[in-house]
């Protein structure tokens, strides 16, 4: 206790004691459990790549770790199957979704954290508490209202879906951001005659890119992932986004584990790819979305 | 221009709370029809596709279809079916053990763990932390499907392993044996999102101030000692949003059971989200979707985690 309330002293550069056997040997304890924790959870993802590059002969007796490779998976899944249709699905309704998203996210985020409205109160309320809503809830009146719009089975349809449910979530990391911005800013911005749009765009919008990169990554991973709603509003398989192919696929090809795992990876390989280069962001997502709010 | 009262913080549910309440935040500026402006594309998607359709969601469970495309009203009478209907109790009940046993085995697994990681040299810690996290990256349905590939008879990976270590007499059919499907798909959902967990403890554990577990350890606190007594009450609020995550995400349950054994076999591992699926786009009801019914279900699905929502909330708020 004594040492918190103590003065702290000026930091000193302070010789590192020698290690002690028992350190090292933590030291060593310590890495073992973490490449023992490391292979369970990447084992069975090097599983599916292995077997996604190996031929089908090998895909059932073979060892585990291939020796002979192929990309006959990947040509067969890509090009027989088509699979190249649904990545472009689900890279055109995740893109659009995201515009979407951010872009009436960010303008209502900012109005619920800094115009002041009337009813601004209770609509903020409204909309957030859709945070908990079960997807399932409204899936069967937002089928039969696609239906009825003629939107039933088209990516349109699904976009907009999509968009309504990452709103919520979206706008309300957004007040959170722009809660937490300096006021001087749109203060001074204000006495030199700006209106509010314009404080908007050229004094908020600029310092606002972390909160939208934030709530980009986490709309793209929920929306790249969905099965639910892609399995029930498409059914042409020309129009379905990656995720509920995937999923049809082991029905009619079971044995084939190559192709299988070649559409499987295919449509991991994005996301995988996004965390490892975004994960500064996601990091502070959490931390702002989750661990703050 | 007058900057006005700011209103508190409002709608929290669901939302979590804010510890620390802030000072009131003078507004940039009051303008009803700017602040509606910018609201309304928000608004719109909200309306059409969040607000009408769960209202609607209420309405059709009181309808019955009549079996060419119209229905009727019919009071309570989905709710009476549901009463007597085995699947749906069984529904219910897979997916409040779900919920249950997954929130706590997360929760607790992904804090030891986020301890575990938090422990070592940080440059290390990083390289675990993003190889523990991997699994999170890759969806549910790609999930499901490589561990249904994996835990194939006899040719998928996981028996194979077992066989290997001379585990061989263990080897079972684990989706396809009542008693077995749904523990085998707990375990593949630990596998999948502990890591996720992880990391959002591991975040709050960087921010947590040094100089209170340092003083620990000086007052000669081992490390068990200082995670039980300093670190993780820290992490209550964490732990708290957590654990509303995960009963959220559970009482949901879709993408697993539809994946891997569609519910089966025997109902085994239905959950209430893939009845309601079944019930409306699946085959079970000879063509004639049961509209009604399914959103009777979704009703209780939405009432059971707004319940849920309101008591984590309160339970949380209450104990500050």
């Amino acid at each position: 206790m004594s040492a918190t309330t103590a003065p702290r002293p000026v930091p000193l550069k302070v010789q590192r004691p020698a290690r002690s056997a028992r350190s090292v040997l933590r030291l060593g304890l310590w890495h073992a459990v973490m490449v023992v924790v490391s292979a369970a959870a990447v084992g069975p993802l090097l599983y599916m790549l292995f077997t996604s590059i190996r031929p089908q002969a090998t895909a059932f007796t073979g060892p585990l770790i291939p020796d002979e490779f192929t990309a006959v998976g990947y040509d067969f899944a890509w090009n027989e199957l088509q699979i190249w249709r649904n990545f472009f699905n689900s890279v055109l309704i995740t893109g659009t979704t995201l515009a979407l998203t951010i872009a009436a996210a960010t303008l209502a985020g900012y109005a619920f954290s800094r115009i002041g409205f009337t009813g601004r109160q209770l609509l903020f309320f409204v909309v957030t508490s859709a945070l908990f809503l079960p997807g399932v809830a409204t899936l069967i009146p937002i089928y039969l209202e696609l239906q009825s719009f003629g939107l039933l089975g088209s990516r349109l349809g699904l976009i907009l879906v999509y968009t309504a449910g990452g709103v919520s979530f979206s706008l309300f990391l957004m007040r959170t951001f722009f809660d937490a911005l300096p006021h001087e800013l749109s203060e001074a911005a204000r006495l030199d005659g700006a209106s509010e749009v314009q404080i908007f765009r050229r004094v908020m919008l600029p310092l606002a890119a972390p909160g939208i990169a934030t709530v980009a990554i986490f709309q793209m991973i929920n929306v790249w992932n969905e099965l639910l709603f892609a399995s029930a509003l498409i059914s042409e398989p020309a129009n379905r986004p990656i995720q509920p192919v995937a999923n049809s696929l082991i029905g009619q090809y079971a044995t084939n584990w190559p192709a299988l795992t070649a559409a499987m990876t295919l449509s991991a390989l994005p996301m995988v790819v996004a965390y490892v280069v975004f994960q500064r962001w996601f990091v502070a997502g959490l931390t702002a979305g989750a661990v703050k709010a | 221009m007058t900057t006005t009262t700011p209103p508190a913080p409002a709608a929290r549910v669901g939302a979590g709370p804010r510890r620390g309440r802030r000072r009131p935040r003078p507004l940039t500026g009051w303008s009803t029809p700017t602040g509606l402006a910018f609201v309304a594309p928000a608004l719109l998607f909200f309306g059409v596709f969040i607000a009408y359709p769960v209202l609607r969601t209420f309405w059709l469970s009181l309808t019955r279809s009549d079996g060419f495309g119209g229905s009727s009203f019919a009071g309570l009478h989905n709710y009476g079916v549901m009463l007597t209907d085995p699947i749906f109790r069984q529904a219910a009940w897979v997916t409040v053990v779900y919920t249950v046993v997954t929130t706590v085995l997360h929760t607790v697994l992904a804090l030891a763990l986020a301890l575990v990681v938090h422990a070592g040299p940080r440059r290390s810690a990083v390289v675990y932390r993003t190889l523990v996290f991997l699994p999170a990256a890759v969806s549910l349905t790609v999930t499901g499907l490589l561990w249904r590939i994996g835990l194939t008879p006899v040719f998928g990976a996981f028996n194979r392993v077992l066989e290997a270590v001379g585990l061989g007499s263990l080897q079972h059919e684990w989706l396809g044996d009542t008693a077995t499907v749904l523990p085998t798909i707990m375990a593949v959902s630990l596998w999948q999102s502990t890591g996720l967990f992880m990391l959002i403890f591991y975040a709050a554990l960087g921010n947590i101030d040094t100089s209170i577990t340092e003083s620990a350890r000086i007052d000669g606190a081992g490390a068990f000692r200082e995670a039980w007594s300093i670190t993780i009450p820290m992490l209550r609020p964490v732990v708290e949003v957590v654990v509303m995550l995960n009963v959220l995400n559970g009482l949901k349950l879709f993408d697993l059971n539809f994946v891997m054994s569609s519910g089966g076999p025997l109902h085994a591992s239905e959950s209430l989200s893939t009845y309601t699926y079944l019930l409306t786009f699946g085959s079970s009801t000879g063509g004639v979707p049961s509209y009604g019914y399914g959103s009777a279900i979704s009703v209780v699905v939405f009432l059971v985690a707004g319940v849920a929502t309101l008591l984590l909330y309160r339970f949380r708020k209450g104990e500050v």
